[in-house]
């Protein structure tokens, strides 16, 4: 196993064998340790958080990291119950359910746009519209493997279940956050009906009631952003929709 | 309306052309519409014609012999014919329902990009994606193991339909294809979805690593082996590792080292049953004849080989021989009657270990013995 080399994973290593030996040599004192691998929430958005901000999001390219994510309100939770006379020890804490990097962003509705790892703190830069604050090497190697972790010992030991899966979290924080979908029901509904202008008719109605059938299945997993949500500002996607029934309404009077 | 006729009992290449022409050209003198009396030119000039339509002639003959030598007959274009029809009838009558096929196929690809586009699909936490290992994976793999390999699958019945059972092979062929065909034939003959233990260099090389995730590998080690075994999947391993990839084309179908045993440890540990699988044609996909050493060394990968094909012929050294393959899974050895325990006892695991080993090599030896020719079985 290779020991972090330096930064802040190594600043956590000392931290935690400090925190050890203390409970080593005072044994009458609990200690507990979470380990929480990536955060994913609202008042602080991780490095994580502000990749899923833009429209084209950058990633390495070739790596595919797999993600845990824990809302932040499960977080406060697990330090709770770490106080309320749970079990003391090292635990894990992550949700359920695992995302990759890649996947993450198709959720939100965003396009990953893959460079090469010498460019991607530029292209970050770039694209990213308030700037990132700056990647250090622990983290561009978590955006490389990702990190997830065993938490049998979370559900049995410490007692302790996150109300949030991982892609509840990611869910909450896209909502929170508000971020735009590029790619949402109309915009596919959209690119199929040019297709199927194309072909002859009852081909396209085939085609037609596939893809209708395909995006109900993707909506009811969640993987497409649903723009009714965001009800303050009004969604663009519907307008072409108000546009195409507004004859039929004229037709009707 | 009445559909096109295809009549493919004639060769390819439409109505021999040529025979048309000749007859109209034999009772005409090259040169005639140009001059109107004969002379010594004109005369060579209807040798050299002659010539030419003799030369041509033997090509198209040489060429039909070979169009009849093609293995194309009516059972080959029977698919392309059905489509032909299909059109038209759907054409002709508005009939979509003879376009069923074609509706599916678009309807699939459509749902496939859909999916792909949106994110819609499940990742475990090994990051095995389900839906890219069926209709993007194996279907890669498939042409190459049905048509190039031609891929003979012995005892699938002998992999478990549900739970767990540790699946171990020989493995050969300096790329790891012998992985990609053990998966392929696994889903196809037994129905299930094989999880390989990689190893180290496969799971951090950038684009390798996500693919082999997303397509059922994770790191080679205990803990990963231990976890997806008591999730009841079937898992397969490859104790030889690269000793047994890159061995040279001399010592092709002789076992290497099994490891340490740490494959039976895990699995006597999880008491699941082991599968020896042996897989025959792999060692001849590439020759390895050689290598290079320190520009393998510079490069951080475990061998650079040289194949009679390799470095000579660039890219192409990449294409693999179309052997002839057998894959069988041998009778399942099971450990669970031996309790969780037995994992730490080393006379037990070294017995199990010999015992796999000796079952694959015979195996091996057998279907060797049983193949006639490399290449056509």
């Amino acid at each position: 196993r290779r020991q972090p080399s330096g930064g802040i994973p190594l600043d956590h290593l000392a931290v935690e064998g400090y925190v050890r030996g203390m409970s080593r040599k005072r044994s009458d004192i609990d200690v507990t340790i979470l380990r929480i691998p990536a955060i994913l929430g609202l008042p602080e958005p991780t490095v994580f958080g502000e990749l899923l901000a833009p429209s084209i999001a950058p990633v390495l390219a070739g790596y595919d990291p797999r993600i845990q994510l824990l809302h932040p309100q499960d977080a406060l939770d697990a330090l709770l119950h770490a106080t309320m006379g749970a079990a003391p020890g090292t635990f894990n804490i992550a949700a359920d359910g695992i995302l990759t990097l890649s996947q993450a962003i198709r959720r939100a509705g965003h396009v990953p746009l893959p460079v090469p790892p010498q460019t991607f703190k530029l292209a970050v830069r770039l694209l990213s519209s308030q700037g990132l604050r700056d990647i250090g090497a622990s983290q561009l190697r978590y955006l490389r493997f990702g990190r997830a972790v065993d938490t049998t010992r979370m559900h049995n030991e410490f007692g302790f279940t996150p109300r949030y899966t991982t892609e509840e979290a990611l869910h909450a924080y896209l909502v929170d956050s508000g971020t735009e979908p590029l790619i949402t029901r109309s915009t596919l509904e959209r690119k199929t009906a040019k297709i199927a202008a194309m072909l002859p008719r009852p081909v396209a109605d085939r085609l037609r009631a596939g893809v209708d059938t395909t995006l109900c299945e993707l909506e009811a997993i969640g993987a497409l952003p649903d723009p009714h949500e965001s009800d303050p500002n009004e969604p663009d996607p519907n307008e072409p929709d108000a546009r195409e029934s507004d004859p039929i309404e004229e037709e009707a009077l | 309306m009445k559909g096109p006729e295809f009549d493919l009992s004639q060769p390819l290449g439409g109505p021999r052309w040529g025979e048309g022409r000749r007859d109209s050209r034999s009772d005409r003198i090259v040169g005639e519409g140009f001059l109107g009396a004969t002379s010594h030119s004109d005369a060579a000039a209807t040798e050299i014609g002659r010539i030419v339509d003799r030369f041509l002639t033997s090509v198209r003959d040489s060429l039909g012999q070979m169009v009849e030598a093609l293995p194309v007959d009516a059972e080959m274009l029977g698919p392309v014919r059905e489509v032909a029809r299909n059109v038209d009838v759907m054409l002709a009558t508005g009939d979509v329902s003879a376009m069923s096929g074609l509706v599916d196929a678009v309807n699939g690809v459509g749902e496939l990009i859909a999916t792909r586009v949106t994110g819609g699909y499940e990742v475990d936490e090994f990051g095995f994606d389900e839906h890219f290992h069926s209709t993007v994976w194996l279907p890669m793999w498939r042409p190459l193991f049905e048509h190039w390999f031609r891929v003979e699958v012995i005892g699938a019945e002998n992999i478990p339909a549900d739970g767990a059972g540790l699946i171990v092979s020989n493995h050969a062929g300096v790329l790891p294809l012998d992985a990609m065909m053990t998966a392929v034939a696994v889903h196809d003959h037994a129905g299930r979805s094989l999880r390989l233990l990689a190893a180290d260099l496969a799971m951090t090389l950038p684009f390798s690593a996500p693919l082999a995730r997303r397509a059922g590998a994770t790191l080679a080690c205990a803990a990963d082996a231990e976890r997806l075994l008591g999730s009841g999947h079937v898992v397969a391993v490859w104790p030889e590792g690269y000793k047994g990839l890159g061995k040279p084309f001399a010592d092709r179908y002789r076992l290497q080292r099994f490891g340490r045993g740490g494959f039976v440890s895990t699995a006597l540990d999880a008491g699941v049953p082991i599968i020896p699988c042996s897989v025959v044609g792999s060692e001849e996909i590439y020759p390895k004849i050689g290598e290079f050493p320190p520009l393998a060394r510079l490069l951080g990968v475990p061998y650079l080989p040289i194949t009679p094909m390799f470095p000579l012929l660039g890219a192409l050294g990449g294409v693999p021989l179309p052997t002839k393959w057998t894959i069988e899974f041998g009778e399942p050895i099971e450990t669970s009657h031996l309790g969780p325990d037995a994992g730490d006892d080393p006379m037990i695991v070294f017995e199990i270990t010999d015992q796999v080993r000796e079952t694959i090599q015979n195996t091996l030896f057998r279907n060797l013995a049983r193949r006639g020719s490399v290449f056509f079985g």
